[in-house]
Formats: C-alpha cells, sequence, structure tokens
C-alpha cells in the first residue's frame, strides 16, 4: 500500500512542468531590488552627474572603486559642477554588490543595474573604466566633453532638477 | 609527446578533431565536488533542479580529483586552506579547468588581510573569474559557458606537453 | 620638551568641569584646557600661534570666579564650606581669557550646547555645503564641529543663501571661496602677525565682508600656502591641489624640505596616481609641527616645489659617454666601469658634492674618495663658507629660536633672508614682535630692512633705528669694526641675554666671508655669549645639508683648491657647477674624467663621461643636517623615476666594485658607521632621530578645529648635535673689497628664492613669480652708463655675458650693481666679480 502512496507521489510530479530554468536562453525576472553591475547616469542635458568626489570610493568596504578628479571648464565640460571624475574605475571582481556607492554618491550618479553577466578569462578584463561604466548619450544628447557658453554653469555642486 | 607529435601536422584533420575533442570536453566535465564558502551554497543551488547544471553535462561532481576536470573555487581560500586547494589541483589529470568563483576567490573581496589569499591564481592557473558576492547561479552558470567557448578556442598542443 | 610649563612657571588653579587642575599663569584659556585637561573647546578663529579675537562666538563657555567680600576681600563660602562661585550672567568666549587663579569654567552645560548649536547653525546659514567637491572637505574644522556640534537641521532656506566667487585667484598659488569664508580672519592675522606682510585684508562690511588681497601681484608673499592649513574652512585653497585627491586618501609621508638650511619638518602627502604610472606620488606638501625648527609653518618654496621630483627631464637611465654621444647603461656593468676609472686615475680624485645631498650620501663619497686615496671633499657651492664655526659658536643643544624673546637680540649681517631661507626671517620676525632686539645689517635695502627694530636713539647714514646700511661688500669690516662704528648697536647687542648673529655671504667672496663670519664668532665669544643656550651663529648655508657637508669633510675652501689644482677624476654629487658658475669651465676642461650624479641633465652631466641618476628627497630615506645643526630623517614617500637609486647605494656600489669593502644595504646602516666614525654624530641612529613628543601648542593629533591632519608630528623631530671643540676670539684680516677699474662695475650675487635652477622650474605654477632677470644699479652708476629704470642692459663678466632689464633705485649702493643669480639659463658670476655693463635697445633674450 505505502508503496503505491510513494509511486502516486513520484508520477504526479512526471505530468508537472519541469522547474528547470533554461539558462542562458531564458532569464528569470530579477527583482527591482536587485544589485547588478553599475551604471554613470547623465542629466536630461547629456551632462555626467558624477563630481569625481570619491565618496563612493570612500564608502566602498571591498575598496573596489577608485576616482581621480579634474577641473571642468566651459571650453571641456563634463559635469555642469566645478569638478568631474577624470579617472572612473570599477574592479567588478573586488566588488561585492553592495550598494553602498549609490547610498553615498550626493548627485545619484552611481546606480547599480540589473547586468549580472560578469565572468572574464583574465582578471584585467574585470576593471570597467568609466567608458564603459556611464551611459551612452540618449537621442538628441550632445557627448561629453562639450564646449558651453560662460556663465551657464556657475553652482560647485548642481542641483538635481536644474543642473546649470 | 602527447597526440600531436603522433598525428603531426595534418591540418584540416587536425582542426576538426581539436573541434571535435573541445565539443566533447564541453559536454562532459566534471567538476570537484569542493566548497569553501558561502559561494558554495550557490554552487550548489546551480547544481538543483531550478538551474540544472547536468544541462551542460555536468551531472557529476565528483569527490575525488582524479575523477574531475574543472575545479570550482568557491569562497574565500585561507593561508591554512591554500596547501590543500594546491594539492587538490596537483591530484586532477589534465586537462582540467579552475573557475575561480566570487570575489574572495579572485582577488580576496573584502577580506583584505593576511589571513586569505589574495586571489587564489596566486597558487593556481585560473581560467574564468566569476564576479559577485556570490555569484548567482545564473553567473556561474556564465562563467561555465565563458569557459566553454574558452575550451572551444583551446588547441590539442595546448595540453600537450 | 616645549611646553608652556617652564621651570620658573608660577602655577594657578581652574576649575574645568568640577575638576581642579594646575596650569601656567598667563596662559589662554582654550590652549590650558586642552593640555591639562583634554577639554576640546570647540574654536573656528581663535589659533594658539595668534593673538585671540573672539570674532567667531564658537568657544562659548560658562565662566565663574570665586566669590570674594567687595570690603575685605576675603573668600565667600556656601554653608557647607565650598567656595562659592559667582557665574557671569551670560555665555563667555574661552579663547579670549587667561587662566588666572580661582576661575571657574562649565564645558558641558545645556546652556554651552545650545550655544555652540547656535553659532554652528548660523554660520551654515550662507554656508554653499559644497564638501563633496572641496579640497577641504575630510579634514574641515567646520564640517567636523558640524558633525560634533551641530544640530543636523537648518530653519534657513537654501534659496536665501549668497551667491558669490566659487574660484577667485588672490594670487597663483592661492584660491579663495568666497562663498565658503566665515570670516574668522584668521589668514588675515597670519599675514599681519606671523609674517608681518599685511596683504590680506577685509573689505566691505556685514553680510557682504570679504578678504582681499592689496598687494600687487596678488598675495604677494613667501608664506601664502600657511593660510589655506589654517583656513578652518575650505575657502582658501591651493591651486596645486586642487581637486587632487580627497584627504582621507592619503598617505601622509613625514619629510624634510629639500631647500634651505632651517630643514623645514614636512609632511609629503601621496595617493596613487594613474598618471604616474600607478606609483605613489606626491599630491601635496604640509607643515608638520616641530617647534624647534618651523613650528607649524612652511615657506612657498617647499610646498610648491615639489614638482622637480616628477620631472620630466629628470634623468632615468644612466649616461655613459662614448664619443660625443651618450648610450644607456646597466648599473651593475657601470659600477665596475667607474670602479676601474676611478682606480686608473692613482689617488688623483676629488670630490665635489652640493647641499642637496643627505648625509649617507655624503659619508659614502668621502669614503670612497678618501679610500682611492684622495682627499679633496669640496662643498657646493663655494660662495658660503664658516660651517666649522657653526660646528663651536652655533646654537648650542637644546636652543630654540622660538624661545628669543624681550631682552634678546637678533643681528642678520648680509644675507636677504627672506630670500634665503625664508623660515629663520620668519621666526626672526616673531622673535621681534616678542621683544627681541633686530638688527639688520645689509649693503642694499632688504624687505627684512623693514623688520629691523625701531630704536629712535639710533640714527643711521641712511636709514635710522636697528639698521646699518654699510658700503656693498664691506660686511666683513662692519662687524669687524662694530664695537668701533656702531657703538650703540653693538652694546645693545653685547648686553643681551641672548644673541644671534646670522651671517649670510651677500657682497662678498669666500674669504670675506670667511672675515665675516670669524667676526661674528669673535663678537659672540667676547660678549660671553658663546656656548649659552639660545646665543650662537647661524650661516644660510645653500641647500638642505649645508653642515652636513662640514660634518662630513666637505669644506668650501677645498673647492678653491680642487679649481686651482684640477684632479684627474671628478666626482660631481647634486653640484650645478657649470650652471652655477661661469668661470668653471676653464679649471673643468683640465680634469680628464668627470663623473656626476645627479638629478638633471645639467650642463656638468653633458661634459661628464658618465653620468649616474640618484633619487631625490622625495623617493628614499635619509637625513639632512640643517644651519642649527640639527639632524632630521626623511622618510620615502614617492615611486622611483626610472633607473634612479639613493647615491649612498650608487657611491656604496662604486666603492664595493674598487674593492673598498662591501656596500651598506640601507640607509640605516649607513649611518650607524656614520655614528661611529664621525665624532659629532656619536649615537644618532635613525631611532633616536624619529623619535617625537609631545609639543606645545596642541594642534596636532585629533582634534576638530586646528584644520589638516598632517600637523601631527609621527617621523620624529631630529636631534640637534652638540657643539664641539672651542673657538677662540681670532684676530681678522679683512679682505680688500673689489675695485672696478675705470669704465668697469662690481657685480654683487645675490639669492632669490624664486629661481631658474633646473630644481625649481619644473614648479610651473611659480613660474610668473619668478624674476626677470635684472641689475639693480643706484641712480649715479646709472647716470653714468646712461641706463634709466627698465633700459636693457648686456652685462659681460668672465666666462659670459647676458643681457637684462636694469633696475634703478637707490636701494643698492654706489659702484656695484647688484646681480641676483640664477635667473637666467646662462650661468652668471657666484661671487662678487668685476664686470661691464653696456646699454642695448634690443630687447634681452630672456627665457622663462
Amino acid at each position: 500500500m505505502n508503496i503505491i502512496k510513494g509511486f502516486m507521489t513520484t508520477f504526479k510530479h512526471v505530468l508537472e512542468e519541469p522547474v528547470t530554468l533554461q539558462y542562458p536562453e531564458q532569464v528569470k525576472d530579477f527583482e527591482k531590488r536587485y544589485k547588478g553591475r553599475h551604471h554613470l547616469r547623465r542629466y536630461d542635458n547629456g551632462l555626467e552627474k558624477c563630481i569625481g568626489c570619491s565618496l563612493c570610493a570612500a564608502a566602498c568596504p571591498a575598496d573596489a572603486i577608485w576616482v581621480e578628479a579634474a577641473e571642468n571648464s566651459d571650453e571641456e565640460r563634463y559635469s555642469p559642477g566645478e569638478r568631474y571624475a577624470k579617472t572612473y574605475e570599477i574592479n567588478m571582481l573586488r566588488c561585492i554588490f553592495c550598494g553602498y556607492c549609490e547610498d553615498a554618491c550626493p548627485t545619484q550618479a552611481i546606480q547599480l543595474g540589473h547586468e549580472h553577466q560578469l565572468s572574464f578569462t583574465d582578471r584585467r578584463d574585470a576593471i570597467y573604466i568609466k567608458d564603459m561604466l556611464i551611459d551612452a548619450p540618449a537621442d538628441g544628447q550632445e557627448a561629453t566633453p562639450r564646449q558651453v557658453e560662460a556663465g551657464v554653469y556657475t553652482q560647485s555642486i548642481p542641483n538635481m532638477e536644474d543642473p546649470s | 609527446m602527447g597526440i600531436s607529435s603522433k598525428l603531426g601536422n595534418l591540418g584540416v584533420v587536425t582542426t576538426t578533431l581539436e573541434q571535435a575533442v573541445n565539443w566533447g570536453r564541453t559536454g562532459a566535465m566534471w567538476p570537484l565536488l569542493f566548497g569553501l564558502a558561502c559561494c558554495a551554497i550557490e554552487m550548489m543551488a546551480a547544481q538543483a533542479s531550478d538551474y540544472d547544471m547536468s544541462r551542460f553535462g555536468m551531472e557529476l561532481n565528483r569527490a575525488t580529483p582524479r575523477q574531475s576536470d574543472l575545479l570550482i573555487v568557491a569562497g574565500r581560500v585561507t593561508r591554512k586552506m591554500a596547501p590543500v586547494v594546491r594539492q587538490l589541483y596537483d591530484q586532477m589529470s589534465d586537462p582540467k579547468w579552475v573557475v575561480s568563483m566570487g570575489d574572495c576567490a579572485s582577488c580576496g573581496g573584502v577580506y583584505n588581510n593576511y589571513a586569505i589569499v589574495q586571489g587564489v591564481d596566486e597558487i593556481i592557473p585560473v581560467d574564468v573569474y566569476v564576479a559577485g558576492c556570490p555569484p548567482r547561479p545564473e553567473q556561474l552558470i556564465h562563467g561555465i559557458l565563458t569557459l566553454h567557448e574558452k575550451i572551444r578556442g583551446e588547441h590539442i598542443s595546448d595540453w600537450a606537453v | 620638551m616645549v611646553t608652556p610649563v617652564k621651570e620658573d612657571t608660577e602655577l594657578v588653579t581652574i576649575n574645568i568641569d568640577g575638576k581642579d587642575y594646575q596650569v601656567p599663569k598667563g596662559g589662554n584659556l582654550v590652549d590650558m584646557a586642552k593640555w591639562v585637561a583634554g577639554n576640546d573647546i570647540p574654536v573656528f578663529c581663535y589659533h594658539p600661534k595668534m593673538d585671540p579675537v573672539g570674532m567667531c562666538r564658537m568657544c562659548l563657555i560658562e565662566l565663574g570666579g570665586v566669590a570674594r567680600d567687595r570690603a575685605t576681600g576675603d573668600i565667600q563660602y556656601n554653608d557647607d564650606g565650598t567656595p562659592q562661585i559667582r557665574w557671569f550672567p551670560k555665555l563667555q568666549t574661552a579663547c579670549t581669557q587667561t587662566v588666572n587663579d580661582g576661575m571657574y569654567i562649565k564645558t558641558n552645560t545645556e546652556q554651552v550646547k545650545e550655544g555652540r548649536e547656535s553659532v554652528i547653525e548660523f554660520l551654515l546659514t550662507s554656508h554653499p555645503l559644497d564638501c563633496p567637491i572641496c579640497d577641504k572637505g575630510g579634514e574641515c574644522p567646520l564640517q567636523n564641529l558640524t558633525m560634533a556640534h551641530g544640530n543636523g537641521v537648518s530653519r534657513m532656506y537654501f534659496d536665501d543663501k549668497m551667491h558669490l566667487n566659487k574660484h577667485y585667484p588672490l594670487g597663483d598659488l592661492i584660491y579663495l571661496d568666497r562663498e565658503r569664508c566665515i570670516q574668522c580672519a584668521r589668514c588675515i592675522r597670519f599675514q599681519d602677525e606671523i609674517v608681518g606682510d599685511d596683504v590680506l585684508a577685509f573689505h566691505e562690511r556685514g553680510r557682504r565682508l570679504q578678504i582681499i588681497t592689496n598687494s600687487d601681484p596678488g598675495f604677494d608673499t613667501y608664506f601664502s600656502g600657511n593660510t589655506t592649513d589654517i583656513c578652518p574652512v575650505g575657502a582658501l585653497t591651493t591651486g596645486d591641489f586642487r581637486f587632487g585627491a580627497r584627504p582621507w586618501e592619503l598617505t601622509e609621508v613625514p619629510s624634510i624640505s629639500p631647500w634651505d638650511a632651517a630643514g623645514e619638518n614636512i609632511s609629503l602627502s601621496t595617493r596613487l596616481d594613474r598618471d604616474f604610472g600607478g606609483k605613489a606620488m606626491i599630491k601635496r606638501v604640509m607643515p608638520r609641527q616641530n617647534e624647534y625648527v618651523n613650528e607649524i609653518w612652511i615657506s612657498d618654496k617647499t610646498r610648491f616645489g615639489h614638482h622637480f621630483t616628477r620631472s620630466d627631464n629628470r634623468l632615468s637611465k644612466i649616461q655613459i659617454r662614448k664619443g660625443s654621444n651618450f648610450s644607456e647603461s646597466t648599473w651593475d656593468s657601470t659600477f665596475k666601469a667607474v670602479a676601474k676609472t676611478l682606480k686608473e686615475a692613482n689617488g688623483s680624485v676629488a670630490a665635489i658634492a652640493g647641499g642637496s645631498a643627505t648625509n649617507e650620501d655624503l659619508y659614502e663619497l668621502a669614503q670612497l674618495v678618501t679610500g682611492l686615496g684622495g682627499d679633496k671633499l669640496g662643498a657646493w657651492s663655494p660662495t658660503h663658507t664658516g660651517a666649522d664655526l657653526v660646528a663651536q659658536v652655533g646654537l648650542p643643544e637644546g636652543s630654540n629660536l622660538g624661545e628669543l624673546g624681550a631682552g634678546d637680540a637678533i643681528l642678520v649681517i648680509a644675507s636677504d633672508l627672506e630670500e634665503e631661507v625664508p623660515m629663520w626671517r620668519l621666526r626672526l620676525k616673531t622673535a621681534q614682535d616678542r621683544g627681541a632686539y633686530l638688527v639688520v645689517a645689509n649693503g642694499r635695502n632688504t624687505r627684512l630692512e623693514e623688520l629691523a627694530t625701531e630704536d629712535p636713539n639710533i640714527k643711521g647714514r641712511v636709514v635710522d633705528g636697528a639698521a646699518i646700511r654699510y658700503e656693498a661688500g664691506s660686511a666683513a669690516a662692519v662687524m669687524a669694526n662694530l664695537k668701533k662704528s656702531n657703538k650703540d648697536i653693538a652694546k645693545k647687542l653685547a648686553d643681551a641675554n641672548h644673541l644671534v648673529i646670522v651671517a649670510g655671504a651677500e657682497g662678498l667672496t669666500l674669504e670675506g666671508h670667511r672675515a665675516l663670519v670669524q667676526s661674528a664668532a669673535n663678537f659672540l665669544i667676547d660678549s660671553g655669549h658663546a656656548g649659552k643656550v639660545n646665543s650662537g651663529l647661524l650661516v644660510p648655508l645653500p641647500g638642505a645639508n649645508g653642515m652636513g657637508l662640514h660634518y662630513m669633510g666637505f669644506s668650501p675652501e677645498t673647492t678653491q683648491d680642487i679649481a686651482a689644482n684640477p684632479p684627474k677624476v671628478l666626482i660631481v654629487l647634486n653640484a650645478e657647477i657649470l650652471d652655477d658658475d661661469p668661470t668653471a669651465k676653464t679649471w673643468l676642461s683640465q680634469v680628464d674624467t668627470v663623473i656626476t650624479l645627479g638629478y638633471f641633465m645639467d650642463a656638468i652631466a653633458r661634459e661628464s663621461k658618465f653620468v649616474l641618476p640618484v633619487q631625490t628627497f622625495a623617493e628614499r630615506d635619509g637625513s639632512f643636517t640643517n644651519g642649527e645643526r640639527r639632524v632630521q630623517r626623511f622618510y620615502t614617500a614617492q615611486g622611483p623615476m626610472g633607473d634612479a637609486i639613493p647615491a649612498w647605494k650608487a657611491v656604496g656600489n662604486i666603492a664595493q666594485a674598487a674593492d673598498l669593502g662591501r656596500a651598506k644595504l640601507s640607509a640605516a646602516a649607513v649611518m650607524v658607521a656614520i655614528a661611529k666614525n664621525v665624532a659629532a654624530f656619536e649615537g644618532i641612529t635613525y631611532k633616536v632621530l624619529a623619535r617625537t613628543e609631545r609639543q606645545f601648542p596642541d594642534v596636532g593629533g585629533d582634534d576638530k578645529y586646528y584644520g589638516g591632519n598632517a600637523y601631527q608630528n609621527t617621523g620624529g623631530i631630529g636631534k640637534q648635535i652638540a657643539l664641539s671643540g672651542t673657538a677662540k676670539s681670532e684676530k681678522v684680516t679683512v679682505p680688500d673689497a673689489l675695485k672696478a677699474g675705470k669704465g668697469e662695475i662690481v657685480l654683487l650675487p645675490t639669492t632669490r628664492l624664486y629661481d631658474r635652477s633646473h630644481m625649481f622650474i619644473p614648479t610651473v605654477m611659480v613660474r610668473s613669480r619668478v624674476s626677470l632677470p635684472f641689475v639693480h644699479l643706484n641712480p649715479k652708476d646709472a647716470k653714468a652708463l646712461k641706463l634709466a629704470d627698465g633700459d636693457y642692459a648686456e652685462v659681460n663678466y668672465d666666462g659670459g655675458s647676458v643681457r637684462v632689464r636694469a633696475v634703478v633705485s637707490d636701494d643698492v649702493s654706489v659702484g656695484a650693481a647688484v646681480f641676483p643669480r640664477k635667473l637666467t639659463e646662462k650661468a652668471t658670476p657666484l661671487v662678487p666679480t668685476v664686470g661691464t655693463i653696456t646699454k642695448v635697445t634690443e630687447p634681452a633674450q630672456i627665457e622663462g
């Protein structure tokens, strides 16, 4: 009798849909809060949000971020404020995707997205430089650096709603 | 020594043979049953039915290095564990590959201290590094697929020492 | 130890938060609370080095005193027998209080907390809060005190904030952010009180109050960088460090200024840098507190002059001459080749070393030369001498220029200290403020002359007060005959409690300077000051290690001897002989082989057979002996440049290749050998030099309000070498001053702080402050030469000629033209010489 009971369970499962996810053809929907690799964001006008303040690097528990800052000029402007990130690198092999950098960022420049396919055959490839991290300018946006009129961007730290 | 020296330069035949061999290697890769820390939990999940690594011919985790050809270093390697990891690697028979799973195995991760090996590639050659802390099963599988891709590009002469 | 408590200090009892403390009478309450009780009363405007002004109101405390009966003066007691305290009804500023007996203060009551909170909120009403991009962010007193005492929430609207100039250049080096300024006046007071050159001021009033500079060019002083250190907010920042790094990312490495005889203690803030190949790189230079040497100040040359260490022109590869070309080589083969050349010279080997070589380098070099049978060790440059007398009648062990004050006297003769050793000039100026009698004697007007004590009783030839203006070139005679020709001044000096004489070499030949220093030593010995603490002789020897040269056996007289009898092989270490001295090429051509160890491919390197790259102070360990004979060590800060190695290592390995014993493995090991073989260095090891002590005022450490965390001295305060030998008052023969023939004029070389030397020219941001080459003439001479102010003149001298601008004013004496060194790329006279000046119409070819 018990044997029949046991096989019943087995047969029941034979008829069920398999649970296996056919990765990589099928990808599960991640929770919104999932933290994948980082993106550096831009304002609507296409200027970079990052001001190179290094607070993300300071907050990083794994020492994965390297920032070197430089000064904007109206001839060569990257971000609306005085300062921009000349070098911005994240070592994906050090990063633990904790999101502290996102919390620390005063301009919401760095955000963790949902990309997760991060495997490397050479560890040097794991260092994502600024060009790889920053969003490409959207349609109609001018790329950075760009030349702007003098006197438009006068604030040291831009206002988030109206960066000029 | 090895097969290449016996075959000589046979052009098309070798290339095709290489492809066949590499296909065989990618299709039936047996990892060593071996975990070091939290990453091993995700590795188990990758083997369970949700992700089911046996789809890639990895249904068996061998409990002995002699029968394994893939070492997944899942977790931080302490200095004390380092000789053990190295011995396991040495005991595996060629051809063999190493996946460094997660930040700690790849570079010490947050454990930047004297007790942890700052990257398992200090002691054994690593083929693929998988980022994440710990990597999701998807990420591990992606790492293994990256390894497959790498293997498909290998030549017989690479292993014919 | 530098403490506020001396042997004869009267102590009083004060009560801080219910606990009694013994403190020296007359001390400042803020300092004393911190020193004895570790009670950090927060301040913005107060600084222990300057007078209190009570402007920021941050230091509010509850203040009270023991109640006394008005009629009898007896202490009134409570019923329980404790003395009655009479509290002020309102909060008082602690920084304006001097401690006295029976003072009671409370620093942690609700009222005090509320007071502090309100002050912070007030200061932040118009602060831009751009901390993320501010260079001060992370070590900012305003940030720290806001975190410690602020409310966290503001009741003010952001839109109402003032928007002012964000990045306003006060000078070439310092930038002002008017939004961040909290108007504490620390910078203004520093320029006024410490430097004595009030180039900063407040402008307008109330909310429009702002800092301006009233000099042209802006912020024209050699100490401007210090204002950025003491600025309690990010209002003043240096152009050099702008966005260089965040302060918390920096690694502080203790070091010593490589520029002059003061030996300023500095802290090199380093960080890895992508553009520097991922190596550690100096991002900024900060002062390190050493109350014996530089207190907490450094000169701008020290602060901004670090760029030469990473200059593209730095020698990074070994260069060996093959015919007229140079080819690169490796160290091992070079050591052997150099050793072979040296051995073949059969003892005809000499060395000339400059003042930027360390004690270790010099010792190893001396060992090599003597080991090879040579005995000539020359010091560069042969302009200043008298180091042997400084070793005998200098400032004794335990002296501190910061202790000079009322009743003491200082004589500065034949030196423009501001240009030669700015830190001494700063410390002597503050000594004068404390009441020391400062006498300035020179053949021309210098900026130091303004600081000479005003003395209505003394009438001078050109200037009144304690300033002597003598005929150019006659400094030695003036010093020798001081008692006769300047009786009043000589008496003041002789009667002073402590006497410091600074004897420069301006307008003097080497023989003349020897006579001057000997006369100065005689004066000290005759007046009984020799050997007394805080009294003695100082000579502004060129380079950071002028005294080290002496102790390791190098002397400028030997340099003259080497020039007179050139050896077969000459080793040159950190001495730009051909760039400095136009007459050197005549005797250098008689030297068979020149081996150069240096930083740059300079003129002497181009004439050498072997050119070996050596490391600067930034890349290696070592020690310098400063003008007060304090041996101070510095540490490796920056990543190496190419193949350069420390000079002691290069020399030691050459000696090893020449079978003269094994090369030492570390700088510390060389110091052990020095301690063993050089009597003056007995007992000195790197460990001794690394000793630190608690210093007053307490501005380093973990306090939240003196700004900059680099003040803390973790690298050691060094060790002053004891006086050795007993100098006697010797008869001095003053050599005749140079006489110009008909149509000729005496050219008097002077030193400028900012010049076009190989070491300083890579500091691009200061370049605009480097004076264009000029010759300074008296109107009488100018008239004879038909030159007007601003004309172009060609100066001809032994070994060359150069076209410069003429400056005409009666600041210089008749018959002599002041002609500063190293302002042109060409070599100009090193020592006084006779030359001609002719007017030219073509503009001068001026570099830089």
